[in-house]
């Protein structure tokens, strides 16, 4: 019986190293502090209110005006047509008032994690 | 109506207000918010802990299956639009989940019920659909641009949200971590409606569901009452994790409720065949042959050994670097239990020895698996409730594996972990995972061992004599 079983379980065993590491995007290797695998983002798609001043600037979504920090994470993007000046090296001073933007960012600290500035419909 | 039907219908209702108010939470980081999903969880975890016991004292009748049912259907229902903005405006709802099955709109958050994983299987699918090795090509590299352009075109199906699911992707540098049957569950989801979170959470509840009409075929055989299917269908965290946050983890379920139906009626070359198709689907399964050898000796492994070997030759076509799998095996820690003591006395041997102390814990229940139906089930539960306890990483949707087997079974520790590893969602407050969370997590299930140990014959005597195992 023992070696029944030592056979059998040896075909389980050559996978338990990946059973064991299988895993989930949910979850990360263990990093001081905060891991952003688990900070919640949300999207937002609204146009830009109160260009950028002191990190700080202003989207309005659905009517609503949502005021979002930016930090030296933050990425910017810009969709094939926006208007930017250099749609491969996008920075904040990009952001004016009324363009289109879609944002993803973190509602605990009402930080950007991303700005994709977007065609222009008109 | 019965009076047990009274209470089942009651228990119900409750319920499923308990469901719309986690429809209707903003789960984002903080206390209040991460508070009120335990509460919530707490409270379904009562009041189907009290179903329960309303169907183990009464006598089974039909319309009791039925209302467990339409409690499994109810509930589901419920929690499909979760992390949808503004689900339980009906306007908003309509419009957001056709938006989102015609791929005009992404209109679900990146965060459904706290869990990010659909993006990465909607992109995945999307990866092989057009040609690309999600085994090989990790979702930044840059050959897979074309597929998240902003433009519609043939490599966008025509839609334009992809740079917004792609972005939504998290470890975007490393390769797939699923298995080739998850695979064909993502292409699957984007044959039918390309970059569609509810599509893939309509399989996925369709899977989910599945695994309760297999388990009462399965109760029904062993000469149970059909109802105990309760002990499934109305779990809090199987109903969370797989129609509120689409992980695909259900179609392990799925194979295995299947393998174990077979099981029950002797078929144990389909039970091989449909086991080896489930390790395909996630890896752990694969510590459940030894208890088919058991039963029908060496032959057991070959109808297994087949999809497993077509598996492996797919997911090692072409130069496959295995970035995730690697990342994953090697450094990936959370809500660890006793493996996080291994590696805090151990270091790096701690992997070996939970391998090792695997390889122990399964010899003991090979060795006291005595080959019956229910010594199956048990067997089952353990088994994989061992590998879970042994793993370094233990998210909470990885407790449903056991469930199949727990249910009917009824091995009460393992339906208490399924509860008690809702506590590992506490890493949502502020993202840091606390360890007074893993003792309490954990160390709860001591007590609640020796308990369950002691109260055996009493548990045995709230079910009724002749379903006792």
């Amino acid at each position: 019986m023992m070696l029944r079983f030592l056979l059998a379980a040896l075909a389980a065993y050559g996978s338990l190293g990946l059973a064991f590491g299988q895993g989930s995007g949910s979850t990360e290797p263990p990093k001081e502090g905060r891991d952003s695998a688990f900070l919640v983002t949300k999207t937002a798609k609204g146009s830009v209110v109160e260009p950028p001043s002191r990190d700080e600037f202003v989207v309005e979504v659905d009517g609503k005006r949502l005021s979002l920090r930016i930090d030296t994470e933050t990425a910017l993007k810009a969709d094939e047509g926006a208007d930017v000046k250099d749609p491969r090296n996008v920075s904040a001073a990009d952001l004016k008032k009324g363009q289109p933007v879609r944002v993803k960012y973190r509602p605990a600290d009402q930080t950007a994690v991303e700005i994709r500035i977007l065609k222009s419909q008109t | 109506m019965s009076q047990m039907a009274i209470k089942l219908a009651l228990l119900l209702a409750v319920s499923e207000l308990l469901y719309v108010d986690l429809l209707m939470l903003d789960a984002v980081n903080g206390w209040r918010p991460v508070g009120r999903f335990l509460l919530d969880m707490a409270l379904l975890f009562g009041f189907y802990s009290v179903a329960w016991r309303v169907i183990a004292a009464g006598r089974s009748r039909r319309h009791d299956l039925a209302l467990v049912f339409a409690g499994a259907l109810l509930f589901r229902g419920t929690l499909l639009p979760a992390g949808m903005r503004d689900p339980y405006r009906t306007s908003n709802l309509a419009a957001g989940l056709s938006a989102d099955l015609l791929g005009r709109e992404v209109t679900f958050e990146p965060f459904l019920l706290f869990d990010s994983d659909v993006w990465r299987y909607l992109w995945e699918g999307h990866a092989a659909a057009h040609g690309a090795n999600p085994f090989r090509q990790s979702p930044n590299r840059l050959e897979m641009s074309p597929l998240a352009a902003a433009e519609p075109g043939p490599a966008t199906d025509h839609i334009s949200i992809w740079p917004e699911i792609h972005g939504n992707v998290t470890h975007r540098e490393l390769t797939s971590v699923y298995p080739p049957a998850a695979h064909a569950l993502f292409r699957l989801s984007h044959y039918l409606a390309p970059a569609s979170v509810t599509m893939i959470k309509l399989l996925v509840t369709a899977l989910d569901l599945a695994v309760a009409v297999l388990l009462v075929f399965s109760l029904r055989a062993l000469g149970l009452p059909e109802s105990y299917v309760v002990l499934y269908a109305w779990n809090p965290l199987v109903v969370k994790v797989f129609a509120g946050s689409a992980h695909y983890d259900a179609l392990v379920l799925a194979l295995l409720a299947g393998a174990t139906l077979a099981v029950i009626h002797r078929r144990i070359g389909m039970a091989s065949a449909v086991l080896g198709l489930s390790v395909l689907a996630k890896l752990a399964p694969a510590v459940l042959f030894p208890f088919l050898v058991r039963r029908a000796g060496w032959s057991a492994l070959l109808p297994g050994a087949v999809p497993i070997l077509v598996g492996l030759a797919i997911m090692l076509q072409g130069s496959s670097n295995f970035s995730g799998f690697a990342a994953f095996a090697q450094s990936w820690r959370f809500n660890g239990g006793p493996y996080l003591l291994l590696d805090s006395a151990t270091g790096p041997a701690a992997r070996y020895l939970a391998a090792g102390l695997l390889m122990l814990a399964l010899w003991w229940l090979f060795r006291r698996d005595s080959g019956t139906n229910t010594a199956f089930l048990t067997a089952s539960a353990n088994a994989l409730g061992a590998s879970l306890l042994l793993s370094p990483v233990v998210n909470p949707w990885y407790v449903t594996w056991i469930l199949p087997f727990a249910a009917p079974a009824r091995r009460w520790l393992w339906l208490l972990f399924s509860a008690l590893v809702c506590l590992s969602f506490l890493v949502m407050v502020d993202g840091r995972e606390h360890h007074w969370v893993l003792w309490v997590e954990y160390g709860l299930m001591i007590p609640a061992a020796f308990w369950l140990r002691r109260k055996r014959g009493n548990l045995c005597k709230t079910t009724r004599k002749e379903d006792s195992v």
